[in-house]
């Protein structure tokens, strides 16, 4: 799953998969901006056929957030 | 247009990001865009450009922060400005023209609410009309984007005045209207598009929320290829002859094998989407798009069925050729091409088989060829929304050379009953009139100067705004031509450009619809031409011939006249040696202003 979720990225930053690493999150990767990060999402949405509350895309900030919630199906955890 | 899947959109970003970084590696020509809207369109830039890459041209876009659309308009100092766009795509939505409105219709009502109205069309024109001054070469495409729900919609009654529905709908009327303020400015009305879709599926709230964007993916994507489809019309980048197939596309069934009483074709069931698909292509004729056929049938069982079934709505009058036999359709449509005197590249074929677009997609890929869909129902609103015809509006001229076409084809016939070519011209009774350019013929002269290629012996492409300035400039004459003859009247259909300075007058620019070809109707233009050089005191006419892979009838045309070759490209005429003679059954009339 993070192999799809590289290449996903890949698409929407511009840069090739190869470059990002397994840790990547907005912080470090230069791409990521807000614009970027609203990409992503929609992007992600597209691409695993999730559908993600605003909340949520507010917290998906990391590879690790990411492949955690497509890992629950794209639900997000009751607290 | 099919609506959009977010899937859709999400790859067309990725393709128009691809585009952004290739730097336009295919050597498209190129158009600079400014992007001022009332909210974040951020993620439009690549859309754009997967758009205008389908229709060939690569984009370099600009978004201008949101929300200051006028301030950018109105200041000659402002980031738009410094960017020198060729185009400007001004979003404004009404939701945010009439933000007090849709806060608190209830304060919002009576005098307050007409007053909002006014003031902001009136700096939205205002702002425009300084854009189309301070930009004096580009075009300007102004979105009209509804709201998708009134102020109040909790109150149902479309008239109450407290809904505010009134007040969105007036708002939209005037940026509708304000297409007539200039030539230069081209309404979008992205509103009645995206009602057929419903405007629902364009607007996502959490994009609303967390960016402010109004337009979700599909939204962008779809609103990219609308902006596109009239920047297409708007530079004449259209289409003007289909090429139909018969069987199973004009009619149901194959008349070879079910005669003319078994084919499907009348007022009822799936014979009526066939009827409705050729009242779709009457309706192109009659504003003067080409019909032809390309058909392998018998051609007496196709011709009978124009002829002689009920049901048919197009007849055989309508076609301007065919080709019905049993040859390859590639060959005829190159036949066809040949026979009409247009190039390929203005051709659109329909036809059901599969195989046959295939063919044709590969063996003459100038041709466009859309996916007729296989269900005939489907047919008519799959080809009402086909973009290759769009054209942002219909002129009298355009009226006219529907009428001409028409005219033409029972001039030919004459042409092969007379029996020598000079006998010929002399009973057609021509008559032209060459006229400086005015506001009325601007618009024409700039259409022909964007759409002319093969009798055109320079490829200047003017726009209103050049000849604007052209003809403003000294020495310089810049001309129509109009011809008559005993079939009607092919309005204007040439257009000169004659520059003078000091001995030398220079034929800048010097074209001719195909229409009027091979009438020596050239010769009595060229006769002008000269005549005026000499009028205003030059001793020698100079005329340019620049190749393209569209002129080559014209390469002689200069020498063929008793010009002699001078520099690369050049051509002289001595006047005080020789003058080309002027065709002697042409009447020749010149308006000239003063």
């Amino acid at each position: 799953m993070r192999e799809r979720v590289k290449r996903v990225m890949s698409d929407v930053f511009g840069v090739p998969a190869e470059e990002i690493p397994d840790d990547a999150d907005a912080e470090t990767l230069e791409s990521w901006d807000s614009l970027g990060h609203m990409s992503l999402m929609l992007a992600l949405e597209a691409e695993f056929n999730v559908s993600i509350p605003s909340e949520t895309m507010l917290e998906l900030i990391s590879m690790e957030e990411i492949t955690a919630f497509l890992g629950r199906g794209g639900s997000t955890p009751q607290s | 247009m099919t609506s959009i899947t977010p899937q859709e959109a999400i790859r067309r970003r990725t393709r128009g990001l691809a585009l952004q970084r290739s730097k336009n590696d295919r050597a498209l020509p190129e158009a600079a865009f400014a992007v001022l809207s009332t909210f974040n369109v951020e993620l439009l830039p690549p859309l754009l450009l997967d758009s205008f890459e389908r229709i060939g041209r690569h984009v370099h876009v600009h978004v201008s922060g949101f929300g200051q659309i006028s301030e950018q308009m109105l200041d000659p100092a402002s980031e738009l400005y410094a960017h020198r766009p060729d185009c400007v795509l001004l979003i404004p939505a009404v939701e945010d023209l009439l933000a007090p409105l849709f806060a608190r219709p209830a304060h919002m009502t009576g005098e307050a609410a007409n007053q909002l109205v006014e003031t902001q069309t009136a700096a939205l024109q205002q702002s425009i009309a300084s854009l189309l001054q301070n930009l004096p070469e580009a075009t300007c495409y102004l979105t009209v984007m509804g709201s998708g729900r009134a102020p109040a919609e909790f109150i149902l009654s479309p008239g109450a005045s407290y809904r505010g529905q009134a007040l969105v709908e007036r708002v939209l009327a005037r940026l509708r209207d304000m297409g007539s303020i200039s030539a230069r400015l081209v309404i979008v009305d992205w509103d009645w598009h995206s009602r057929a879709w419903g405007s629902a599926q364009f607007h996502d709230d959490r994009m609303w929320y967390l960016a402010r964007m109004r337009l979700n993916l599909p939204g962008l994507a779809a609103l990219s290829d609308l902006v596109g489809s009239h920047y297409s019309a708007f530079h004449g980048l259209t289409r003007k002859v289909v090429v139909l197939d018969l069987d199973n596309t004009l009619w149901g069934g194959v008349v070879g094998e079910a005669g003319l009483s078994g084919i499907d074709l009348g007022e009822d069931g799936i014979g009526l989407a066939f009827q409705d698909l050729q009242r779709e292509l009457l309706n192109l004729h009659d504003t003067g798009v080409l019909l032809t056929v390309a058909s392998k049938n018998n051609a007496a069982d196709a011709l009978e069925v124009f002829d002689h079934h009920a049901g048919m709505i197009l007849k055989r009058e309508h076609l301007a050729a065919f080709r019905i036999n049993w040859q390859d359709k590639a060959s005829s449509i190159r036949e066809l091409a040949q026979e009409l005197n247009l190039g390929l590249e203005s051709f659109v074929f329909l036809d059901d088989n599969p195989v046959e677009r295939e063919w044709i997609r590969q063996g003459v890929p100038e041709v466009l060829v859309p996916e007729l869909p296989a269900d005939p129902v489907s047919r008519p609103s799959f080809f009402r929304a086909l973009s290759c015809f769009q054209r942002i509006t219909l002129t009298d001229a355009d009226l006219q050379r529907a009428q001409s076409y028409a005219i033409t084809k029972v001039r030919d016939s004459l042409r092969s009953s007379a029996s020598s070519l000079p006998e010929f011209l002399a009973s057609l009774d021509q008559e032209i009139t060459i006229e400086a350019v005015h506001d009325g013929s601007l618009g024409r002269a700039a259409q022909m100067c964007q759409r002319t290629n093969q009798f055109n012996l320079t490829t200047q492409r003017y726009t209103v705004t050049d000849l604007e300035q052209l003809a403003g400039a000294s020495g310089t004459d810049v001309y129509t031509l109009a011809v008559k003859d005993k079939f009607g009247d092919s309005g204007i259909t040439g257009f000169a450009v004659l520059r003078t300075n000091g001995e030398t007058s220079t034929i800048d620019s010097l074209l001719l619809s195909c229409r009027v070809l091979g009438r020596q109707i050239e010769d009595a233009f060229l006769g002008v031409l000269v005549s005026r050089a000499r009028e205003r005191g030059a001793r020698y006419v100079v005329g340019r011939y620049v190749p393209t892979s569209k002129n080559q009838q014209v390469a002689a045309f200069y020498p063929e006249r008793g010009f002699e070759p001078d520099t690369q490209g050049l051509f002289r005429l001595d006047l005080e040696r020789e003058i080309p003679p002027t065709p002697a059954h042409i009447s020749v009339k010149v308006k000239s202003h003063a």
